[in-house]
């Protein structure tokens, strides 16, 4: 930039000069409208990149291949609310984006706590997010809870299976 | 001639100085922002245990007005069984929750309907904007909500430009002739008395400089709002006025901006304001204190009226407009109903877990925005219950004002703190016992001691005799320590599962001894407790010193089935576009052997069925509800910890001065305990096991379980044992041949304990 190699002292003179210059120009009655101004870039307030700590939690790590999760089961089981928060993170863990797919079953869990289905879920998450430890440890609070359910009962053994194996 | 090229060189190097100053500070970020801490927000669907008054509550805690099918957001209509509303919207840091328009009827406390009125959409959830339960500010103590120029109601502009600067439009920057008047007024006065100064002069004077008042002030004043106006728009000047503005002094901090003034007087976002609200705040600007509504309400009203004129003067509203707005009152809501300092013991949790991760600059001056864990109906629940019920037991103690208590509450499944208390008077803060108060925890140890007896199932089921006689321990250089149970007696031998009922001493000492001091503090540390545990005999009966919130991980830990889940306040923060900094996703480890637990989860129902804590059976026996109660020496602390299908709690009452209070867990704790948990949506816990867990039959002081579950066998009582570890050592009992039949109709079942037919000797 031409301005950075100019002395400051120089650079003052010509930016105050130049804004005397036009400011005397420019105080010939030009009218503002108060309406219809676009937002300028220059009001945007620029938050400079936060330091913060690694949420070494939501990064997982890159999968080198991937993981063949169970298929979902039905979601039949679950009252509409929950269905729903369901059907939307099960949308999201398809666009892998496994964070907000957690979040959302985690709202889900709000609302059933002891929907086996969810848990189950969120532990296909965590699968796909390559978090080995809490898949196992979700699929079995899912085992817990299923009670009967021998499909669920043995999708969840089959989480477990692959998340054992790359442990 | 050279003189005059110095004096302009001189000019130029000042106003290009000052021309710096004025673009660094208005390009750059402008404002230390405080963070935001939000409740979690209320879901709304069909079967949400919500009622009527619930939701009207919450409605109210957030500012929603009142008025006939509830026309636009921010307000609602209610009838006796049905409220419409028209929520806000909000972006969320999972995504942007619309405004919807829904009618809700109600069924037996829940909600049964959500109708859509916006569209045919199907509303099957709806989740209403979360409330600000408080901010961590800045050290200037300034609390600002930012608000874009197109968010700001027109009328309030106008009322702005009418009343302060009737040229603003025009000028550029500073107002000869409104500078001539105020100049002739002060010559006339012989001092300052009027000021001349335009929106953008104001802004100069508040942004950039001191307040103080000379003549070198003003003249740069004038100057930098000349440079301000050449380098920046009008919308842009005046968007950050909106925003800079300052609207008075709350406590100790320093109101802001026209959004945080509405939030502060009106408890609502500025554009849900009316006509005479919106000229309050604007004639505030000209002194916010000796206007300030709440304080001088007759001046305020009296300037607000004077706008009101000046409004109808300038055609802005009509003269009838006019006329009826000014007839109306300030509608000013009370300082306590605005959310800022509310729950402020739960705020300090907050507080502790974000330093651990941002550093005070980020936290207090970024903007970020917290959501958090509490429930604000809950909370409330809480906070009246324990204020009613210290009250009763300061009666009946005559302690009135020493007396304390805490409480903590949290969702089982997630081990999300719902609401926590941390005093007699919780909204204002001060010593935070729910956190800070570390004491004796006294019987409510005796879990730990007896799960792990049953995590070693090939020495212990919960028939195992346990031995309960004299005992005495030498200590070097002091008396030896003989434990007393509570009633002095001795009865020899007793079933483990009773030494738990009825939280007998000498028995769980004897086991403890047996099983070793480093195994009892490793389950301790396998429930959650995350501090160095002193290796003492004492240490069996509670002398380890927990706060409430440290005693409630203990306890959430069994509730959940020896899975661990650290204890969170907080679920995400987002910075101030909304962008997600960081989520506190739910973490759990299984570090507990679940069949073990599930035999202590059963033990604990059955201290609410017939022992200690038997006086929460009023709130429903079909909940089986599960809790332990703890007394330590001298009826210092007073505790019941406990859970229900889907929370936890635990209360504390005692005195900081550690001074006897004359209540036992049963007489203090448990009655607050029984007070807000009754008041709260519980589901029950299971009292069925799977099949891993089966029920034998046994009768009492047989360290062998006899026969299975379900065969007449006259003086036994039902057991449930791991099956893996079911004792072999069958014995006759009733018309023995049939006892070997297996009991497969009970399980799944709920099944009753049997023993309640066997009279208790202690009582």
């Amino acid at each position: 930039m031409v301005i950075r190699q100019n002395p400051l002292a120089l650079r003052l003179v010509r930016n105050g000069l130049l804004i005397v210059a036009a400011a005397s120009l420019a105080s010939c009655g030009v009218d503002y409208s108060p309406a219809g101004f676009p937002p300028d870039q220059r009001t945007r307030t620029q938050l400079p990149p936060l330091e913060l700590p690694e949420t070494t939690v939501e990064t997982p790590p890159a999968l080198p291949e991937p993981v063949a999760a169970p298929a979902p089961p039905p979601i039949a089981q679950t009252p509409s609310a929950g269905k729903l928060l369901l059907a939307s993170a099960r949308d999201q863990l398809q666009r892998g984006d496994t964070s907000r797919a957690a979040a959302t079953l985690e709202r889900a869990l709000r609302i059933t706590p002891n929907d086996p289905h969810l848990w189950h879920e969120l532990a296909r998450v965590r699968l796909a997010a390559g978090e080995w430890q809490q898949a196992i440890e979700l699929a079995n609070t899912s085992r817990v809870l299923a009670g009967d359910d021998q499909q669920l009962r043995s999708k969840n053994s089959d989480i477990i299976a692959a998340a054992s194996k790359r442990l | 001639m050279l003189a005059t090229v110095v004096s302009v060189i001189a000019g130029g190097l000042y106003v290009g100085y000052l021309d710096l100053i004025v673009q660094h500070k208005f390009a750059g970020k402008r404002w230390a922002l405080p963070a935001r801490v939000y409740a979690r927000p209320m879901e709304l669907y069909s079967g949400a245990a919500i009622n009527r008054e619930q939701l009207l509550a919450e409605l109210n805690r957030q500012g929603y007005r009142r008025a006939a099918h509830a026309p636009e957001a921010g307000t609602f209509a209610a009838s006796t069984t049905r409220v419409e509303l028209y929520s806000r919207g909000f972006q969320f840091a999972d995504g942007s929750e619309p405004a919807q328009r829904v009618l809700i009827e109600f069924d037996q406390g829940r909600i049964a309907v959500i109708t859509p009125l916006l569209n045919n959409e199907p509303v099957d959830l709806l989740r209403l904007e979360p409330l600000l339960i408080g901010s961590f500010y800045p050290r200037s103590n300034e609390d600002r909500l930012l608000v874009r120029l197109a968010e700001v109601p027109q009328a309030l502009i106008d009322a702005l430009v009418a009343i302060e600067d009737r040229q603003f439009y025009q000028h550029h920057g500073v107002s000869p002739r409104a500078i001539g008047r105020a100049l002739w007024a002060d010559i006339k006065a012989g001092k300052a008395v009027q000021g001349g100064s335009t929106l953008t002069q104001q802004l100069v004077k508040n942004f950039y400089l001191t307040p103080k008042r000379s003549l070198v002030r003003k003249v740069n004043e004038a100057l930098m709002a000349l440079l301000l106006e050449f380098h920046f728009s009008k919308d842009e000047i005046l968007e950050a006025y909106l925003n800079e503005v300052f609207l008075g002094q709350a406590g100790r901090r320093a109101i802001h901006g026209f959004a945080q003034g509405s939030q502060l007087f009106f408890g609502r976002p500025l554009a849900e304001l009316e006509v005479d609200q919106l000229a309050l705040l604007a004639g505030m600007v000209k002194a916010p204190t000796a206007y300030h509504p709440r304080r001088h309400p007759e001046r305020a009203l009296a300037r607000r009226n004077l706008v009101l004129r000046v409004l109808a003067d300038q055609q802005v509203i009509s003269r009838e407009q006019g006329q009826a707005l000014q007839e109306k009152p300030l509608g000013v809501v009370k300082a306590s109903s605005v959310g800022l300092s509310r729950y402020p013991a739960f705020l300090d949790l907050v507080r502790r877990q974000l330093r651990r991760d941002y550093p005070d600059q980020v936290l207090l001056s970024e903007g970020l925005n917290i959501f958090s864990t509490l429930d604000p109906t809950l909370q409330e629940v809480a906070e009246q219950g324990l204020q009613k019920r210290l009250q009763l037991l300061a009666d009946q103690t005559g302690a009135a004002e020493q007396l304390q208590a805490a409480m903590v509450i949290a969702g089982v499944a997630n081990s999300e703190i719902l609401a926590l208390v941390g005093g007699r008077s919780p909204r204002q803060g001060g010593f935070n016992r729910a956190l800070d108060a570390q004491r004796s925890i006294g019987s409510l140890v005796k879990p730990a001691v007896y799960l792990t007896a049953l995590s070693q199932p090939e020495r212990y089921h919960l028939n195992s005799i346990l031995i309960d006689e004299p005992l005495s321990l030498e200590r070097p250089g002091k008396e030896p320590w003989q434990p007393q149970n509570y009633n002095g007696r001795f009865l020899g031998e007793v079933p483990l599962l009773d030494g738990l009922l009825h939280s007998m001493n000498v028995p769980t000492v004897s086991l403890g001894l047996e099983l070793g001091l480093p195994a009892v503090a490793d389950t301790l540390q396998q429930l959650g407790v995350n501090r160095p545990i002193h290796r003492q005999p004492s240490l069996l009966l509670g002398t380890i010193g927990l706060s409430p919130l440290e005693v409630n991980q203990i306890y959430l830990t069994i509730a959940a089935g020896g899975f661990v889940t650290p204890q969170r306040a907080i679920l995400s923060v987002t910075d101030r576009h909304g962008e997600t900094l960081n989520r506190y996703p739910l973490r759990l480890q299984q570090t507990l052997d679940a069949r073990a637990v599930k035999l202590l989860q059963l033990a604990l129902q059955e201290v609410v069925r017939r022992g200690t804590a038997r006086g929460l059976q009023e709130l429903g026996p079909e909940l089986n509800l599960a809790a332990k109660t703890g007394t330590t020496d001298d009826e210092r602390d007073s505790w019941l910890a406990g859970f229900s299908g889907n929370f936890t709690a635990v209360a504390w009452v005692g005195r900081d001065d550690n001074q006897p209070t004359g209540l036992q867990g049963a007489t203090g704790a448990l009655p607050l305990w029984a007070d807000v948990m009754g008041q709260l949506p519980l589901t029950a816990n299971s009292p069925t096991t799977d099949d891993q867990i089966i029920w034998q039959h046994t009768r009492p002081g047989e360290a062998a379980i006899a026969a299975p579950v379900g065969v007449e066998c006259s003086g036994g009582y039902g057991v449930p044992v791991m099956a893996e570890f079911a004792p072999t050592d069958r014995r006759p009992c009733g018309s023995a041949s049939e006892f070997l039949v297996p009991p497969t109709e009970f399980n799944g079942k709920p099944l009753k304990w049997l023993f309640d037919k066997i009279p208790w000797p202690y009582d």
